[in-house]
């Protein structure tokens, strides 16, 4: 599903990929490790084309994306980053934040953004993560705290169905409470047969609990 | 001049300078893009109305025209910045310095007047009116824009830019649309001062930035941010409460050329006053604790 041929990546003088090649299949869930450093991130920013490689191809179920630009690519990625803030949009409420979640696919045009249809498919999406999000609807996101502001990114990524989901230490800014229930919604994500997943990890516990299929970078 | 006209014209004064308050809202505050086009795309707005209306051209459409222009300006800025990644508040004065050259080549000289032409506005009462029906207008329209999936879409990108990106949004283009809107905003003022006024002129536009973040920051001191609706109601309100203010200076004996002056230091205590509350109050837990 997700193929990576001959990747090369120079950042100046500093090479961080050299003649990288990787095959994942589709529904794989697989455990990214390596060192501070080590490309792990930046391995992320090539597949979701934040950044574009040097040379070498990538292909997602056989179309080469190598330098597709990152907003269209974007619907076939579903990114979480280590940072909680970054998912979200803190000035704006829960509704609004999935609104544009769910608009992945679809056009932004001139039709109205909120509508009774999706409310309920919101809410009903939201008591998934059993935090009582679906009372909230229209509290600002910037109220949250930074577990429910992750659990509410990880379902703005998923919330369309990618094909690929990139996990970059999702869990390392919580505590661990909120670490536990991020880690079983992404146990929920694994039982998902049409989603290929990546994690970055840095933590053995987590590493033992998803380790199947191992990626070592270094 | 009796009161009621005092109250009616400056009230306009304010209706009119509120258009490009409302276009600097959308880029100060909801893009996050100090956007320094404004100064030119005022006066751009202004010439070309000037120079349609001179040619006979019917005024609400050369108004209409004057801030398509403007927002073809805004374009521009946002194509510096975002195709050419140049800094948001350089790409801005590099489009403003342009029009500069590019107004006196409408214009054919400095200024030009409308004396004894027809012009959208004709006597106080109904100027007021006409004022405050362009303001509803343009709030009503303004509002359900920013309720639609591409308003949102704008709203977000100044918000969070890199979720949009995240979310597949071209954020570039987003950018490049909320500047046009914005400075759309601008060039229709430009064309209603200059309409209001009688002339269009090279320098009417300088200051204007600053005439605008000033009844912004004074909008928002009174009505809390609370939702997008009530903002851009703020937006023309304070616009409006800057015009008395700046009536009761003149009348105090200020000179006209002090008000630049007095504008910029109305500006810096507002915008300086959320910050030095909060450090007071922190000042007062401490003693507290
Ligand atoms: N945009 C960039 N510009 C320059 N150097 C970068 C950039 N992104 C990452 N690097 C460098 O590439 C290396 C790998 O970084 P990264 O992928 O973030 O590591 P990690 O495995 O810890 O996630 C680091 O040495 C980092 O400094
Ligand atoms: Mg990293």
């Amino acid at each position: 599903m997700l193929k990576i041929e001959n990747l090369h990546k120079n950042f100046n003088e500093k090479v961080v990929f050299e003649n990288f090649n990787l095959n994942i299949c589709k529904g794989e869930f697989v455990t990214i490790l390596g060192g501070n450093g080590a490309g792990k991130s930046t391995l992320f920013n090539l597949i979701s084309g934040t950044i574009f490689p040097d040379s070498g191809n990538i292909f997602m179920y056989e179309k080469n994306v190598t330098f597709l630009p990152e907003h269209k690519r974007a619907k076939y990625v579903g990114r979480v980053f280590q940072d909680p803030l970054r998912g979200t949009s803190p000035n704006f409420t829960i509704e609004e934040n999935l609104v544009i979640a769910t608009l992945k696919n679809s056009k932004r045009n001139l039709k109205f953004a909120s509508n009774k249809q999706n409310r309920e498919h919101f809410k009903e999406k939201l008591s998934q993560l059993e935090m009582n999000l679906e009372n909230r609807l229209n509290d600002k996101v910037g109220l949250l705290s930074g577990g429910q502001r992750q659990a509410l990114t990880l379902l703005m990524a998923t919330i369309c169905e990618p094909r690929i989901l990139l996990l970059d230490e999702h869990t390392a800014a919580l505590d661990t409470k909120s670490q536990e229930k991020i880690l079983i919604l992404t146990e929920k994500i694994k039982e998902n047969p049409e989603i290929t997943t990546l994690m970055i990890t840095h933590n053995k516990e987590i590493e033992k609990r998803f380790g199947e299929n191992f990626i070592i970078i270094q | 001049m009796n009161i009621l006209n005092i109250l009616l014209s400056t009230t306009f004064q304010g209706f009119i300078y509120s258009v490009v308050s409302l276009g600097v809202y959308i880029t100060f505050r909801i893009l996050n893009f100090a956007d320094m086009t404004v100064e030119g795309s005022l006066t751009l707005g202004g010439s070309v109305c000037a120079v349609m209306i001179l040619n006979g051209i019917n005024p609400i459409l050369s108004t209409i025209i004057a801030g398509l222009v403007g927002s073809l300006a805004g374009s521009i800025t946002g194509f510096l910045n975002t195709k050419l990644k140049i800094q948001a508040i350089l790409s801005g004065i590099l489009t403003m310095i342009s029009l500069y050259s590019v107004n006196i080549r409408i214009m054919g000289k400095a200024n030009i007047s409308l004396l004894g032409k027809t012009t959208i506005f004709k006597e106080l009462n109904q100027n007021f009116i006409i004022g405050l029906l362009i303001c509803v207008f343009l709030i009503l329209i303004l509002y359900l824009f920013f309720k639609t999936r591409l308003g949102l879409a704008i709203c977000m990108t100044g918000d969070n830019e890199q979720m949009m990106k995240s979310q597949g949004a071209n954020t570039d283009l987003k950018k490049i649309f909320a500047l046009s809107i914005s400075n759309f905003f601008c060039g229709i003022s430009g064309a209603l001062i200059a309409q209001s006024q009688g002339y269009a002129d090279v320098n009417m536009g300088i200051g204007t930035l600053v005439i605008a973040l000033s009844s912004i920051v004074i909008g928002e001191t009174i009505f809390r941010k609370k939702s997008i609706l009530i903002d851009l109601i703020a937006v023309v309100l304070g616009s409006i409460i800057y015009r008395f203010i700046i009536y009761f200076v003149l009348n105090l004996g200020m000179k006209p050329s002090d008000l630049k002056l007095l504008t910029a230091i109305i500006a810096t205590f507002l915008l300086a006053l959320p910050n030095i509350g909060k450090d007071i109050l922190k000042g007062f837990k401490n003693v507290k604790n």
